[in-house]
């Protein structure tokens, strides 16, 4: 090929310079003009104009709709409204209530074995009605296809209909959480998703439940619109789009510019400026996660329980709690989600009078007669990439170095911090600051984060005590109700004693909204049901 | 030397840099602290058999060689020819298979075309806002050296060379659509789509809107690559402007504006090349912090997932892709440098 002549790429240069800068100029002029054509759209809206529909910006980006297969609570934020669960919560509480199932389960065989009457009414989108076998493969399929959600389910040893609309499953151990956590569970069409799994998980999901998928691209929007046979009391929201938006003030700006109806994932410093704001209100409530910082009780200097309490001592969670969370969080004081412990009926007030007041005498008085550390020795926490625990962890060392005793703070990555935690070496660290979101049973909580089965696991405290270890699967083993009540009450009181934990806060689940645009759309206890679109209170004004 | 041999021998001596940058984004990837699948399954009670199982979906379970093998696509090649213990090798980058994501459980190829048009599209505009700002102000500020005009051209350059293009970006949010409501705060509409995706009437309507929701992100991208071309466009300016052939054509007396356009401004322009092809990197570590800002959903946006949730697969396929774009941005440059300047020699001896 030969080369080009001089003159022949002189015009051409400045010919795509000329007509760079013409489009460049005039682009940027059409964009800025207020007064452009006529047709041309209202500037003062820069939501799509879609007519009777609801835009809910979220914090993450949800990535797929098949609960049997999706564990993320964003992509859930989308699901819950296309499929019914078994049993459902009632808003804003962890009270499971029955929606396809026509009633409470009737309990067999000492809580190993629980049938389950079913509605016939509901259908799903395609038309065909929900029975036994929908609900089968729901339950079963995590494990036959050993999907994320797996642990939620491997419980059940044997499921079978008996007939279209009754269900009975039984379980390789009484299993107290499964009435309020696992049958809580999205039914799915299994003939459709046994079709073509991949298609029913990222394009055409089919539920029962009163939005239908219509369309989503990953990381940019997903909408559904209303279903108009829907067998229950229908939404009067004709649709439906959510938009993520990760960066905390780009989120803020679009509820702030009213370019979004409903915002997810309210960022606490900017919680105070949101609510001046006329024409925006909040609305929050409890969920159901707990932040906490955890001792090395196997090794080191934290292996003495003196010294756990004068770190206790050394600072107060509840002054952190105030000054730092804010209006987005409450200090709470015990290991489970505050939701639980008032549907549990436990006495919170009288754990939360046993939160360590600050007394930094106290605490030298306990470091001084420890033989477990000497003046001068740290104390090592580490912390998840999370600028509050960091926080938190820092203010403890300040404290700790202000009464003669060293702490360092380590913040780790993800996958650095789980295998630290996880060794149970006090080389390695002798606090660890967490968070856990918990669910609709305590044993979510006191099992999966105090049972000796799980050090190593979801726990590095390695707390060894015998009777506390057995009455932990006691519970966990038991439908009998008032006896999981107080055996659990017993667990927590011996957590808080020995100071396991230090437990920090739970952080309101909360969504912002346009007053002139929706009502009645609210928060629920779980991120996943985060603002809660499935109830037919919610509308469009 | 011809155009054409020149670009082919270019291409073809990037292959190792490539080569180079699949072996060593791979190896700092897999020396990352931790294990993917613990971090994927954090705040669950995994059991062994789960976390096998995952392991093997994703190839984690063989050893590191046969993972790096796997990934750059010779185990496929093996598994064509019959090499035993490759049979079912899949294939790899070579064969222009990134694998699958963990996080987003799609091929990560799918997931980097749907990214990259966006970012194309942003750093397009960026640029075509920088140039079309930066030569002009540029060349008056040469012209008008240590007048009025250039020193507030200098100071332009200076507070868009120093101040980070995410904080331009929020100071923009703030002011035009929080304040004024002037324009979109944040997203992309793309004029490929059908104008009813977005509820608009009409193409023109469409192409207004992806206009104005390109107005913030493209100033907040573009004004460092702004900066920093004035400020070269202008050192050059002068050093033409100073050149013996310059002072020869005034002496014949030739119009300033006739010197300036046909002898000075050429000649500048190379550095200037040289820097738009460099800058394709500060580009696009930009366009990662733009992208989050403004919630455009595109390949920076996509990296910083990937990182955030310790996708492997993505991290791997995003970073490889981006050494790739910059090794063929650089191959770009050159050859645009070789067309514009006739000094530069296509690689013949003397």
């Amino acid at each position: 090929m030969r080369r080009l002549t001089d003159e022949r790429s002189r015009i051409t240069r400045r010919q795509a310079i000329a007509s760079g800068a013409a489009v460049s100029t005039s682009l940027f002029l059409a964009g800025c003009a207020d007064d452009a054509e006529e047709d041309l759209p209202d500037d003062d809206d820069d939501t799509p104009d879609v007519e009777g529909q609801l835009n809910i910006t979220q914090q993450v980006a949800p990535i797929e709709w098949d609960p049997v297969v999706a564990n993320d609570a964003y992509s859930g934020q989308i699901y819950h409204t296309i499929y019914d669960g078994l049993y459902e919560y009632d808003v804003q509480t962890v009270d499971p209530q029955p929606k396809i199932a026509a009633d409470t389960p009737e309990i067999e065989r000492d809580g190993e074995r629980f049938i389950i009457p079913l509605r016939e009414e509901p259908e799903f989108h395609d038309g065909t009605p929900v029975t036994a076998e929908d609900v089968i493969h729901s339950f079963t399929a995590p494990v036959e296809e050993q999907t994320d959600n797996m642990p939620d389910f491997d419980m059940i040893e044997d499921a079978e209909a008996i007939d279209d609309h009754t269900v009975q499953f039984d379980l390789e151990f009484p299993y107290g959480a499964f009435e309020t956590v696992t049958l809580a569970t999205y039914i799915v069409n299994a003939e459709a998703r046994q079709d073509d799994p991949e298609a029913f998980n990222l394009e055409n999901p089919i539920g029962s439940g009163p939005y239908q998928f219509d369309q989503a691209e990953i990381g940019e929007f997903a909408d559904v619109t209303l279903w108009e046979d829907y067998w229950d009391e229908p939404s009067q929201i004709p649709s439906i789009r959510w938009e993520p938006a990760e960066d905390d003030a780009g989120r803020v700006s679009r509820m702030l510019a009213r370019e979004t109806d409903v915002m997810e994932g309210i960022p606490p410093a900017d919680w105070e400026s949101i609510e001046a704001e006329d024409g925006i209100s909040i609305e929050d409530t409890a969920d159901t996660g707990v932040f906490y910082l955890a001792f090395n009780c196997q090794e080191g200097p934290t292996a003495d329980p003196d010294v756990r309490r004068a770190v206790a001592y050394c600072h107060s969670t509840s002054a952190f709690v105030d000054d730092v969370i804010g209006e987005a969080g409450q200090n709470i004081n015990y290991p489970v989600g505050p939701t639980i412990a008032e549907e549990w009926d436990f006495p919170v007030d009288e754990w939360n009078d046993m939160e360590y007041e600050f007394d930094p005498d106290r605490a030298q008085e306990l470091l001084d007669n420890s033989d477990a550390i000497e003046e001068g020795d740290e104390i090592r926490f580490i912390s998840p990439p999370d600028d509050l625990r960091e926080q938190w962890c820092e203010l403890v060392v300040d404290r700790l170095n202000e009464i003669g005793y060293g702490g360092r703070v380590d913040r780790l990555d993800w996958d650095t911090f789980t295998d630290t935690y996880q060794s149970g070496d006090a080389d390695e660290f002798n606090v660890y600051s967490l968070g856990w979101t918990g669910g609709g049973d305590p044993d979510v909580y006191l099992y999966q984060l105090f049972h000796e089965s799980q050090a190593g696991v979801n726990q590095g405290h390695f707390y060894e005590s015998d009777e506390f270890h057995e009455k932990i699967v006691q519970a966990r083993e038991s439908v009998d109700m008032d006896e999981r009540r107080e055996l659990y009450i017993e667990v927590i009181e011996e957590i808080l004693e020995e100071v396991v934990w230090i437990p920090g806060w739970n952080t309101l689940s909360a969504i912002a909204y346009d007053e002139d645009r929706v009502e009645n759309v609210l928060p629920d206890t779980s991120t996943t049901t985060t603002p809660r679109m499935d109830l037919p209170d919610a509308a469009l004004r | 030397m011809g155009l054409l041999r020149y670009t082919l021998n270019r291409f073809l001596q990037a292959i190792p840099v490539m080569f180079g940058i699949a072996v060593i984004t791979f190896l700092l990837v897999n020396s990352m602290p931790g294990n993917p699948v613990d971090v994927m399954l954090a705040e669950q009670d995994a059991s062994p058999e789960l976390i096998q199982a995952i392991e093997e979906r994703y190839g984690l379970d063989e050893p590191l060689h046969i993972q790096f093998l796997n990934y750059i696509g010779f185990s496929w090649f093996l598994a064509q020819i019959g090499f035993p213990g490759f049979a079912d090798a899949p294939p790899g980058l070579l064969q222009g298979d990134l694998g699958l994501s963990m996080y987003y459980e799609r091929p990560v190829s799918d997931l980097m075309l749907t990214r990259l048009p966006p970012t194309l599209l942003l750093m397009m505009s960026a640029f075509a806002f920088a140039l079309v700002t930066a030569i002009p102000l540029g060349v008056l500020a040469a012209t008008r050296r240590n007048q009025p005009a250039d020193h507030v051209s200098r100071i332009v350059a200076l507070i868009g060379v120093s101040t980070p293009s995410f904080w331009i970006g929020i100071m923009l949010i703030i002011l035009f659509s929080v304040q004024l409501g002037w324009l979109p705060s944040g997203r992309l509409v793309y004029p490929w789509r059908d104008p009813s995706h977005y509820g608009y009437g009409s193409t023109l309507e469409l192409y207004y809107q992806t206009v104005r929701h390109l107005i913030l992100p493209m100033i907040a991208l573009g004004t460092l690559q702004m900066a920093t071309i004035m400020r070269v466009e202008r050192s050059s300016m002068i050093e033409s402007l100073q050149k013996e052939y310059v002072k020869l054509a005034r002496a014949y007396g030739v119009s300033e504006r006739k010197i300036l356009r046909k002898h000075a401004f050429r000649p500048s322009q190379l550095p200037v090349v040289t820097l738009v092809g460099l800058n394709l990197t500060s580009a696009i570590g930009g366009a990662v912090l733009i992208e989050m800002v403004f919630s455009i959903n595109g390949m920076g946006r996509l990296l910083i997932q990937s990182i955030q949730t310790h996708d492997y697969q993505l991290v791997l396929g995003t970073t490889v892709v981006i050494g790739f774009v910059f090794v063929i941005g650089v191959i770009i440059t050159d050859i645009a440098y070789a067309y514009i300047d006739p000094r530069v020699s296509y690689g013949e001896g003397s």
